[in-house]
């Protein structure tokens, strides 16, 4: 009965939070942020009134209420079954290095790790105890498994269910109970890289009171984090402080030995930089970032940048491989290899919060054209 | 002339071509590529420096993410979850040309030396990092080359005790090769596989039994798995053969499948089959918290083992102190003066069955009848000797009963007897020894032409009510090492001299 009088309000508040919550976030940022959004409103732990009493077995033999576990909690929760042998271990062990990373947040009881078996006739409590115990992560870590009907129910609810388990793929879920921020990803993802999404959870709530404006703000500095990169002169720069904070940027990824679309581009920015004049540098920045962080050093950027004229206020951006990569991954420009680099321009207007993507290959006036807009909004 | 000399020629390379082609014949992996082996396929190495993988930082015993996990027994790759592990036999590793990674970019041909970088570093000849979940391996330098020579010829090995024209199959005898029980349990083994043979074997290949006694060394032997009655050998089935083995019934308790991938049994075990009667005994209300059970048990290791097991589960559940003690030929009259023992009580004997007569006697003679429990596959007792005022108190557990024969299953055993004229004597363990043969041909049927241990072991893991006709029927999971888990509780009435069913006990193992 409680639960059910819990869940009113919060439902109410939720539809409400969902609306206003996706449009802002279009306007915050890029391409990943919009996306996660769309996947967030598909899937959604925020309602759990359907299966609030789903009723499972941790690796101790204890009876345990899913929704009692999770409620109010940051949550990571991954699926295994113990007789795999291809997936799970390595899944096992990556969870296992991210409670590690996270131990502050389980011991202040603000975060549960939980593994839920898609095996739940197999795997009897023992099983996943003795499974568990193999990757030494002490407590903390709760595996659940259950009646195959309580199971699957669940399982359906996290739209992870496979009718073999055999198909099932290594997704991890992060959010928050009773927020309908989830995010659905790839369980065998980088730890620390789920550690930095996992922290993106904690204290959100709060914000939602306070002012608009100190919120987003929050947000994006929570978004990019300070994540250290290098220019081409050699100095630190912090993604959100030193080159987004209350900037207008256009953000290109390139790498010096591309011989493709990157002259291209470059000659476009080359233009965009007569065009914008004085501005460059103040109010507007250019943020070429390298896919390539081996090759291009700070020196041989410098020689690049020269190449191409750089002013002050176009940066040409190196770093630590983690600290790139996850400001390439940040802003929707991560990639596998170097070549499968986009040839788009990432226009933003950090004060509106208005992002738009502009094919750098095109007729340079209509470049322009876009870039102005994103500069002039807000202005009237 | 001329002719003649280029049919002779070609005679030779013929002959060259067909020395060169590796043999099917038992091309056995020389003591290196074993090692390499065990490092591939249970990550244990043969240097006191543990092989551990590390994945994200995470550092876990190899034995958790074992090669052949990923890569399979051939090294082929084992999709799964949207993983594609790379093929790594050696021929696709060591293309002149080079492999092409799934992400597109291309490394050039491994040699030994970039194998061992990869395989410690996750760093390819090219200079990429590997997929991260591919965990990198730290392990001696031993042990990776011994990797490496195994991995020159996966795919390329036989399954051990496997031919085209043969499965040899170790079967361990119960008791020593010359006993009486030996030879009959032999000549049925025998018997089985002639039948199975003369009408073509199994895909062609015949059974071929290699006979063990106890505790015999069977490191040597190429066989494809194990069967039979004693289990002293088990360790060596785990740690060294990685062969699968299905055995009549343990001398201790049979953990779950997570901690006991390869051995397998019928019955359950000595332990098991032992606390089913305290559980009997406790739902007869036997047991009372006023008086105390008596344990005698024959000195020898396995009694004393199960003995010790049964105070502690009486300690555990009934709060009680059994009194305990080493039963032999000259000490049961002075053990059945001890008061603990008397009418009413319960007293397990765990013994052969020339001492379980006379402590009978000896009971009967002080006036004592207390409640006696025995299981049948470690204790004996005649029973048509039984005093008659013992009544119906003398209770013996087995791990089949009669009424779980079928006529097709007593058809099976009977054609063999008549046959091949077996001793009836032993028909016991005949007939737990036809039950694991005939549980193995079905596995092996089951498998087809393409046969692996790994294979098998999946195979008898999908086992579902299994009737062989002979015991109930045989069920495993990946859980579940113990193919039936039920005891028969009997009793033998002295006064109507007749045996009675009295309950099923789940052992719950």
């Amino acid at each position: 009965m409680k639960t059910i009088k819990n869940i009113v309000p919060v439902l109410t508040l939720l539809l409400l939070f969902q609306v206003t919550f996706c449009q802002t976030e279009k306007a915050a940022c890029c391409a990943t942020k919009v996306k996660a959004c769309e996947s967030e409103k598909k899937f959604s732990l925020g309602d759990m009134k359907d299966i609030p009493n789903v009723k499972l077995i941790n690796q101790n033999g204890e009876n345990v209420n899913f929704y009692d576990l999770i409620k109010g909690k940051v949550v990571a929760l991954n699926f295994i079954f113990t007789s795999c042998k291809t997936i799970c271990p390595p899944m096992g062990a990556n969870f296992s290095s991210l409670k590690k990373k996270m131990a502050k947040r389980i011991d202040s009881s603000e975060l549960v790790m939980l593994t839920i078996s898609i095996d739940p006739l197999t795997d009897t409590p023992e099983r996943l105890k003795a499974w568990s115990e193999q990757f030494e992560a002490g407590p903390g870590w709760t595996l659940l498994t259950g009646t195959n009907r309580d199971i699957n129910s669940l399982l359906k609810k996290l739209e992870v269910y496979t009718a073999l388990k055999e198909e099932h793929a290594p997704i991890i879920l992060l959010g928050k109970e009773g927020t309908n921020k989830w995010i659905r990803t790839n369980g065998l993802t980088n730890s620390q890289e789920l550690a930095n999404t996992l922290e993106n959870f904690f204290d959100e709530e709060v914000t939602l009171t306070k002012k608009k404006v100190i919120k987003k703000e929050n947000s994006d500095k929570k978004y990019f984090t300070n994540v250290v990169l290098i220019n081409q002169f050699g100095e630190n720069k912090r993604l959100y402080k030193d080159l987004l904070k209350d900037k207008i940027v256009i953000i290109n990824p390139f790498f010096s030995e591309c011989t493709g679309v990157c002259p291209v581009m470059n000659l476009n920015l080359e233009k965009i930089q007569e065009h914008l004049g004085d501005k460059l540098g103040n109010e507007v920045h250019i943020l070429s970032l390298t896919v390539d962080h081996k090759t291009d050093t700070q020196e041989i950027l410098n020689e690049y940048a020269k190449k191409y004229h750089a002013k002050k206020g176009w940066h040409f951006l190196t770093g630590e491989k983690d600290n790139i990569e996850f400001a390439l991954q940040k802003l929707g420009k991560s990639v596998a290899n170097r070549e499968a680099h986009d040839a788009i321009f990432l226009v933003g207007n950090l004060n509106t919060k208005l992002w738009k993507k502009v094919n750098g290959l095109a007729n340079i006036d209509d470049i322009i054209a876009q870039i102005d807009s994103v500069l002039n909004d807000g202005a009237n | 002339m001329k002719r003649e000399h280029y049919t002779y020629l070609l005679l030779i390379l013929f002959v060259f071509v067909a020395a060169n082609k590796p043999t099917n014949v038992y091309s056995k992996l020389t003591d290196r590529q074993k090692a390499g082996k065990k490092v591939y396929t249970k990550g244990i190495g043969t240097t006191n420096i543990k092989i551990t993988a590390n994945m994200s930082g995470v550092n876990v015993p190899a034995t958790i993410m074992t090669c052949v996990n990923c890569h399979n027994a051939k090294g082929t790759g084992n999709p799964e979850g949207g993983i594609t592990p790379s093929n790594i036999t050696w021929e696709s590793l060591t293309k002149s040309y080079g492999g092409k990674r799934q992400d597109g970019k291309n490394r050039p041909a491994y040699t030994e030396k970039t194998l061992r970088k990869v395989i410690t570093t996750g760093i390819d000849p090219a200079g990429n990092q590997l997929h991260s979940v591919m965990p990198k391996y730290n392990m001696s330098r031993e042990d990776i080359d011994n990797l490496i020579a195994y991995l020159k010829v996966i795919g390329e090995d036989n399954v051990q005790g496997v031919t085209p024209i043969a499965i040899k199959i170790g079967f361990a005898l119960p008791g020593s090769i010359n006993s009486e029980n030996a030879r009959a349990v032999k000549k049925i083994v025998n018997a089985y596989t002639t039948e199975i043979n003369n009408t073509g074997g199994i895909y062609n290949r015949k059974l071929t039994p290699v006979f063990y006694e106890n505790k015999t060394n069977i490191n040597d032997d190429d066989v494809f798995m194990l069967t039979g009655f004693d289990d002293s050998f088990k360790v060596n089935v785990d740690e060294d053969l990685l062969i699968p083995a299905l055995l009549s019934y343990s001398k201790t308790t049979v953990p779950n499948g997570f901690n006991n991938k390869n051995v397998f049994y019928l019955h359950p075990s000595l332990v098991a089959q032992n606390m089913s009667l305290v559980t009997f005994s406790k739902k007869k209300k036997f047991t009372k918290e006023e008086t105390s059970p008596s344990i005698l048990f024959y000195d020898d290791e396995t009694r004393k083992h199960t003995a010790k097991k049964i105070e502690e589960k009486y300690r555990k559940e009934f709060n009680t102190t059994p009194f305990i003690t080493a039963i032999n030929e000259h000490n049961i009259n002075e053990i059945v003066k001890n008061k603990t023992i008397k009418t009413g009580t319960t007293l397990h004997f765990i013994g052969p069955h020339y001492i379980g007569h006379k402590l009978l006697i000896a009971l009967n003679e002080a006036g004592k009848f207390p409640y006696i429990f025995l299981s049948g596959s470690i204790s004996s007792i005649n029973v048509f000797n039984i005093p008659k005022a013992f009544k119906n108190n003398v209770f013996i557990g087995y791990p089949s009963w009669i009424s779980e024969k079928t006529v097709s299953g007593i058809k099976k055993y009977d054609y063999l007897k008549n046959k091949y004229s077996l001793e009836y004597k032993w028909k016991g363990n005949q007939l737990d020894a036809l039950t694991m043969l005939l549980t193995i041909e079905e596995c092996l049927k089951r498998i087809g032409q393409d046969l692996t241990q790994e294979l098998f072991i999946e195979e008898l893991e999908n086992l579902y009510e299994f009737p062989t006709g002979l015991i109930q029927p045989i069920t495993y999971t990946p859980n579940k090492r113990v193919g039936n888990a039920t005891m028969y509780i009997t009793s033998y009435d002295s006064v109507s001299e007749q045996m009675n069913l009295i309950t099923t006990i789940n052992s719950r193992e």
